[in-house]
């Protein structure tokens, strides 16, 4: 660890209309740490962030910064002053090469033309540094989303850094790619630069972290040295009560009969694909990044096209074309992406509960509204989604009660089969045991469900049985015994 | 309700009051009652296709094709009847089926190739334009029946037959957009076109039905329009889209799509109505005119995307 503090935080106190979403927080950044950021969707880490970044100014409280005292940054301040954050969505030009966008804003001389070699040579200096094969002149739209994410940190190395903050980096990332991360974020801490790190995932906080804070519901809770603590009392510290196991024990198991088969599914990056998913059954589908995973079952869905294969469907040679055959069929679908495919943020919670439902709720051509509002009423309040009346905006939820609307959406099309993609991803501790149990539930009664999920624990605390998948092609079947991270992991790198 | 709220709300209410109030002291003859009824006839074809706009622009699109229409549906109805001895109210009605099947293609069209609707209703726009011209050789026709010129000049007792049409359609509008589960698909798509089809909702389907039906409205106003200028003109409404979306956009329906009442459209059409009624009254030549409804637009759409940003920027 380097000297002295880099970045304090002093009272920070932020309120949007009257809801405070940060009460008076305090932290300190030491020169050359690594902090990680942890806390449940909305207990204002991105706030945090943005207060940071000048994206947002905090209503009362001072921002320290080498000894300068700020009431509030600009965006031009903090990256003046060596602050960059790389957010989950990229700032990068997709249409420029790696080395352009690096360069993005700044002159690698003193020419009032660009010096492409200059540039070039540059760019492949600070890439070097990482150890990677990245071409400057490669054009960022080719590059695969972990190498998007390392060209977004070269561009901030371009600049004179200080403090990188990272918000949720390793979300997109394969586990190979994770490594490269971390392989980054060490360096950069040897050169004395700062890292703050924001993570769901709780083994990257204790490998690559210093120091945690914790907030919760916009409270700083406690912040603790990483080799004093570990996951249990972290844990604890993010939510109220502690979790008690975490991966909740099905009531039932699955019955002879089979739901869903798929014969010889070919499409987009897959081939030969057979499985099947018996009644009460929950089959999870494993795979690293690339796998394919998504495609076969938004194919299944019939959001993507079948180019040849089978789906029997209850005994029966199905023709699915589009979702709508396949919802009046009975299969659902949680999508992967709930922000751009799950909810329309803008629209209000009823209305997107009920959008898969319009036809039904329906005579003729006109919508039954008492039909429709105890639809909402029924499911908001089976899934306990905390909200202040159902009009309000989806956007103005949590992630994970987002995620709850996109789930009642589709519970209330009365499914026989369900399709999860990524359930829980971006939701906080609370919200993910509630979907477990939810979705154990759903295969009690008989549904049939197929889980993908990037998380090893949770496809391995929750499947009744797994496909393992490399490259569009199945590596593997698991039966509940064989399950062991190991295992999933050879089967899904491709390595036998 | 806060007093943000109750300025998106009431806003654009109190902007009328205020054009009201202005034209009113610039010159007394404004606020006659006989004035008023003649600002409500002259808006009865922009209210009635601003309810079509409102649902294309709902559902993610927009038409620029409309004024086009208006007189492409003009001259066809006009030739029918004049020309070719066809019966005057299935000339009428055979126009209206034309004006619903440009916007049915309209629809397909944009649907299935995602060509951006600005530039795919652009080029409908320059067809139906040409195709007015060539059918009327240029020159308006004339001669119309008398049970023609009624849909457009007729009175039924003091109130104008067009102000009746526009009730309807805008009652029809208002049924589609509140009552159907089609309107409430327009917001679904308009939104996120990927997860309307996500949740089972025919796009394609919907994309469709909202050009359709504009064009059907169109269709409707191109037939009062017609028998009001007495022709089937091709010159006729000239950059009248312009107007539709002013009407629209400043009665709170988004040019981003997914957002929008048709109440604030009426009112959007209302003021426009005003605003050219009262520069008129005010002798404003239209040349000003244009520059003056050009600056309207502008601001409306600026005021639109600074509160669509503003929203996105949000918690």
């Amino acid at each position: 660890m380097g000297t002295g503090t880099l970045l304090s935080l002093r009272n920070i106190v932020k309120s949007y209309s009257g809801v405070t979403v940060l009460h008076d927080v305090s932290l300190d950044i030491e020169k050359g740490e690594v902090h990680a950021l942890v806390g449940a969707n909305g207990a204002g880490k991105s706030t945090l962030i943005k207060t940071i970044s000048g994206a947002i100014r905090p209503n009362s409280g001072k921002i320290v910064i080498e000894d300068t005292e700020y009431n509030y940054m600009t965006p031009q301040l903090s990256s003046s002053l060596g602050i960059e954050i790389i957010y989950q969505e990229f700032n990068l030009v997709p249409s420029l090469s790696v080395a352009e966008n690096i360069f993005l804003g700044n002159r690698v001389d003193d020419s009032r033309l660009v010096n492409f070699k200059v540039m070039h040579a540059k760019a492949d200096e600070i890439l070097k540094t990482f150890g990677l094969h990245i071409r400057p002149a490669d054009l960022v739209k080719n590059l695969s989303v972990a190498y998007k994410q390392i060209v977004e940190i070269a561009k901030a190395l371009a600049c004179d850094l200080k403090l990188l903050v990272l918000d949720e980096p390793t979300a997109p990332l394969t586990n190979a790619e994770v490594q490269v991360l971390y392989k980054i974020v060490r360096e950069l801490k040897e050169k004395g630069v700062s890292v703050i790190y924001i993570s769901h995932r709780l083994e990257e906080v204790f490998e690559l972290s210093d120091r945690i804070t914790v907030l919760r519901d916009g409270y700083k809770v406690v912040t603790l040295d990483t080799a004093q603590t570990n996951r249990k009392e972290l844990i604890g510290y993010m939510i109220d009560s502690e979790l008690g196991e975490e991966y909740p024990k099905r009531k039932g198991t699955w019955q002879e009969e089979v739901l869903l088969e798929v014969k010889d599914l070919c499409g987009d990056g897959f081939a030969n694909i057979n499985f099947k998913v018996h009644k009460g059954e929950i089959l999870g589908i494993s795979g690293l990044v690339g796998a394919k995973r998504s495609e076969i079952v938004r194919t299944i869905f019939g959001a993507d096209r079948l180019q040849s294969g089978e789906i029997i469907f209850e005994g029966k040679v199905v023709n699915i074309q589009t979702p709508r055959d396949a919802i009046d069929l009975g299969i659902t679908m949680v999508p992967e992406d709930r922000k751009s495919q799950g909810v329309v943020l803008s629209l209000s919670i009823g209305w997107n509960l009920t959008m898969a439902n319009l036809r039904r709720l329906s005579r003729g051509l006109v919508l039954d509204r008492t039909k429709e509002q105890n639809m909402m009423e029924e499911y908001k309040q089976a899934l306990r989604i905390k909200m202040n009346h159902v009009e309000q905006p989806v956007s103005f939820l949590s992630g994970g009660n987002q995620q709850k609307v996109v789930v009642s959406k589709w519970l209330a099309c009365e499914p026989k089969l369900i399709i999860f993609d990524e359930p829980t991803r971006g939701i906080d501790v609370g919200a993910k045991k509630e979907i477990y149990h939810l979705i154990n539930d759903l295969a009690d009664r008989g549904l049939g469900v197929l889980l993908i999920s990037s998380e090893m624990d949770e496809m391995i605390g929750l499947s009744d049985r797994m496909i393992v998948l490399s490259e569009g092609k199945i590596t593997g079947f698991l039966e509940k015994e064989e399950f062991s991270k190991q295992h999933v992991l050879d089967l899904a790198s491709g390595d036998r | 309700m806060n007093r943000k709220e109750l300025l998106e709300k009431y806003g654009i209410l109190v902007i009328l009051a205020v054009m009201i109030a202005i034209f009113g002291i610039g010159n007394p003859l404004f606020l006659t009652a006989s004035n008023f009824i003649s600002i409500v006839r002259q808006i009865a074809v922009l209210a009635i296709i601003t309810v079509g706009m409102s649902f294309v622009l709902i559902s993610g699109g927009i038409d620029l094709s409309v004024g086009a229409q208006l007189a492409f549906v003009g001259v066809i109805t006009a030739t029918l009847c004049t020309k070719m001895n066809v019966n005057p109210l299935l000339s009428c009605v055979i126009g209206i089926v034309f004006a619903t099947g440009t916007g049915v293609i309209n629809g397909i069209f944009i649907s299935n190739t995602h060509v951006p609707p600005l530039i795919a209703t652009l080029a409908t726009q320059q067809i139906l334009r040409g195709a007015a011209y060539i059918i009327s050789r240029g020159k308006p026709l004339y001669g119309l029946q008398e049970s023609v010129q009624f849909i457009g000049q007729g009175y039924i007792g003091f109130v104008p037959f067009p102000v009746i049409i526009m009730v309807i359609c805008i009652a029809l509008g208002f049924f589609v957009l509140n009552k159907t589960y089609i309107g409430r698909s327009f917001y679904v798509i308009g939104s996120s076109e990927e997860v309307g089809r996500l949740s089972g909702i025919r796009t394609k389907w919907m994309t469709t039905i909202a050009y359709g039906l504009c064009g059907f409205l169109t269709g409707v106003s191109a037939i009062i329009m017609m028998s009001r200028i007495n022709s089937g003109s091709p010159t006729v409404a000239n950059g009248f889209e312009m107007d539709v979306l002013t009407a629209a956009v400043l009665g709170g329906v988004s040019v981003s799509g997914g957002e929008g009442k048709l109440f604030g459209a009426m009112v959007g059409a209302l003021i426009i109505g005003v605003l050219s009624n009262g520069l008129i009254i005010m002798n404003v030549s239209e040349y000003y005119q244009m520059v003056i409804k050009g600056i309207v637009l502008a601001l409306a759409v600026a005021f639109d995307s600074i509160r669509n940003g503003k929203v996105k920027g949000g918690i």
